[in-house]
């Protein structure tokens, strides 16, 4: 159960960092990385296309691939258990 | 034509309420729609509690107001789902609890937890309430020339109605048609007001301090105190954790979630480029809460115009009305279940109080701060009293009573206090009103140390492995899980 625990939490925090190195990165990168803030992609500011645009489909992306994850954890704990 | 829209959000509203009544009969359908509700409904519903008048107007406005830096808010609100989805959501449900009050309980086995929880979550519904009230204020006045003082108790009597009409059932299907009402209110006008730009010549904006995120350190600051707080916030906010406890199970819980995802990010993505049509067609805008509304009158003018602004006053108005309906029927949830004695007539007495209070403040107060700074406060109050509590008492098992509640007090004073003080006075400039305006980056660490700390030299509660089996392993398997259940239902 304490396995169960730890693969979960495991899991759950992996996606938190990547979410922290997303999200904290990235006002960061755009302060020391002068050039990313003013580079424009299709006429329209990069800062812009990333923030209120590309980082919603990650967003999903993400939250998907974690609930398969995290039910295959789920199972693999459920046949240990039943074949006991 | 405005005038119609309201009334026609407010009557659909109202016979969605009726309806419900027929179906709601014990205290347990009125409070959580008994679970038979299935994900892609919960997950609509849900997002159409969530979608408040800060994220279908207060976005745009702040964007306009404050350029690329406020893009992180709507950003921040979607991702504190997928914070939500990936520490919370499957333990959560299982925990069997209905309110937050009751998974403190449940998992920490102490009424003084019990109830400072209580406490917090009238606290953290009353914060929010009070900015929905106070701008159906003043859009209704703006929109369709009625007095300041109209709007909010016209939101809140449909919203009394409609949730003594049928509790949680009714406002399920209710929530769930306004989301897509909203989404649909916010893309269409959205599609001529963009022809109409390209009429224009399609114009770029000049203004280089708007068009680029953070600049000066000030901001640094807050930008990660918004981050924070709005991304820590989401999984304490009291509509959001009823509303999820409908799910069958706890994998239906994490679906749902992830559903949630996906329709928040589908509407995030307009208000911003509201904010930018307003940059070049409102910048002059006085009340930048009201950039959404304007547009169409500015752009398109004529019938289109009207027709247009029409359909947004009425999402406006459901927004004003879903999420409202969704705070007032978990807040009175609380105070009938732990100030009264629980049951369907305390839910309806606690009706009173629940909203009452809220709309008095927002008849008294004139409304200093915009929308989605207040209700980013009700998030930052949230991230630093039930974020700590619902993640540590999750995942680790020393978290002990005395540690959650030190930690509970800890936040919600601090918070409370930078939060008072903000409303009182005011936006100003300097370190110290950015601290006080964005408390989260050092609430909420501070309230995680508390929690550990005092964890550490206290006992744990008697049932913590039984609790923790019940959080974490799925339902199917015959373990055990102790015999906690949730008061009175």
């Amino acid at each position: 159960m304490s396995a169960l625990v730890r693969s979960q939490l495991r899991l759950s925090l992996f996606v938190c960092t990547l979410l922290a190195l997303l999200v904290g990165g990235l006002p960061l990168l755009l302060l020391l990385v002068p050039p990313l803030r003013e580079a424009r992609l299709l006429g329209l500011p990069l800062p812009w296309l990333l923030l209120a645009g590309a980082v919603y489909p990650v967003f999903a992306g993400l939250g998907w691939w974690y609930v398969r994850q995290a039910e295959r954890n789920e199972k693999d704990f459920e046949d240990l258990v039943e074949r006991r | 034509m405005n005038l119609a829209a309201v009334t026609l959000v407010a009557v659909a509203t109202l016979l969605a309420g009726f309806y419900g009544l027929r179906l709601s009969r014990t205290t347990s359908d009125f409070y959580v729609a008994s679970r038979t509700v299935s994900p892609l409904a919960n997950a609509s519903a849900i997002g159409g509690e969530y979608l408040s008048a800060a994220s279908f107007l207060g976005v745009a406005g702040l964007v306009l107001a404050g350029g690329a830096d406020l893009l992180w808010l709507p950003v921040g609100w979607t991702g504190g789902y997928l914070v939500l989805l990936v520490l919370v959501s499957a333990p959560l449900r299982r925990s069997g609890a209905y309110t937050l009050p009751d998974f403190a309980e449940a998992r920490l086995e102490s009424m003084a937890v019990r109830r400072t929880a209580s406490l917090l979550v009238v606290l953290i519904g009353w914060l929010y309430l009070l900015p929905q009230l106070q701008t159906a204020g003043r859009v209704l006045a703006g929109m369709t020339g009625a007095p300041p003082w109209a709007g909010g108790p016209l939101v809140a009597a449909v919203v009394v109605i409609g949730v003594l009409g049928g509790g949680m059932r009714s406002i399920t299907l209710v929530q769930a048609f306004q989301y897509w009402l909203k989404l649909t209110a916010l893309a269409v006008p959205l599609v001529f007001l963009l022809a109409a730009w390209r009429r224009d010549g399609a114009p770029g904006i000049d203004d280089q301090a708007w068009l680029l995120p953070v600049t000066g350190d000030q901001q640094l600051y807050s930008t990660y105190s918004l981050i924070l707080a709005t991304f820590l916030g989401t999984m304490g906010l009291p509509h959001v954790l009823v509303r999820f406890y409908t799910n069958p199970d706890g994998r239906a819980a994490r679906r749902t979630t992830a559903f949630v995802l996906v329709l928040l990010g589908m509407f995030y993505l307009l208000p911003a480029v509201y904010g930018a049509l307003g940059k070049l067609y409102a910048a002059d805008l006085a009340d930048t809460d009201g950039v959404v509304l304007e547009l169409p009158r500015r752009l398109l003018g004529g019938l289109l115009g009207e027709a247009l602004t029409a359909l947004l006053t009425a999402g406006a108005f459901a927004a004003f009305l879903s999420t409202s309906s969704g705070l007032t029927v978990s807040v009175a949830g609380v105070i009938g279940q732990d100030l009264l004695r629980g049951g369907v007539r305390s839910f309806r007495a606690a009706t009173v109080p629940a909203l009452g209070v809220p709309l008095v403040l927002a008849l008294l107060l004139p409304a200093s701060l915009p929308v989605a700074t207040m209700v980013g406060m009700a998030f930052a109050l949230s991230a630093s009293t039930f974020c700590p509590l619902l993640v540590l008492g999750i995942w680790w098992r020393g978290l002990t009573a005395a540690g959650a509640l030190a930690g509970l007090l800890t936040g919600g004073a601090l918070t409370g206090a930078a939060v008072v003080w903000t409303v009182a006075a005011g936006q100003g400039e300097g370190w110290a009103a950015a601290l006080l305006a964005q408390p989260g980056a050092w609430t909420v660490p501070l309230t995680f140390l508390v929690m550990v700390g005092v964890s550490r030299r206290t006992a744990r509660p008697a049932g913590v492995a039984r609790t923790m089996v019940r959080l974490h392993t799925p339902e199917g398997l015959r373990l055990d899980r102790g015999d906690w259940r949730p008061r009175r239902v």
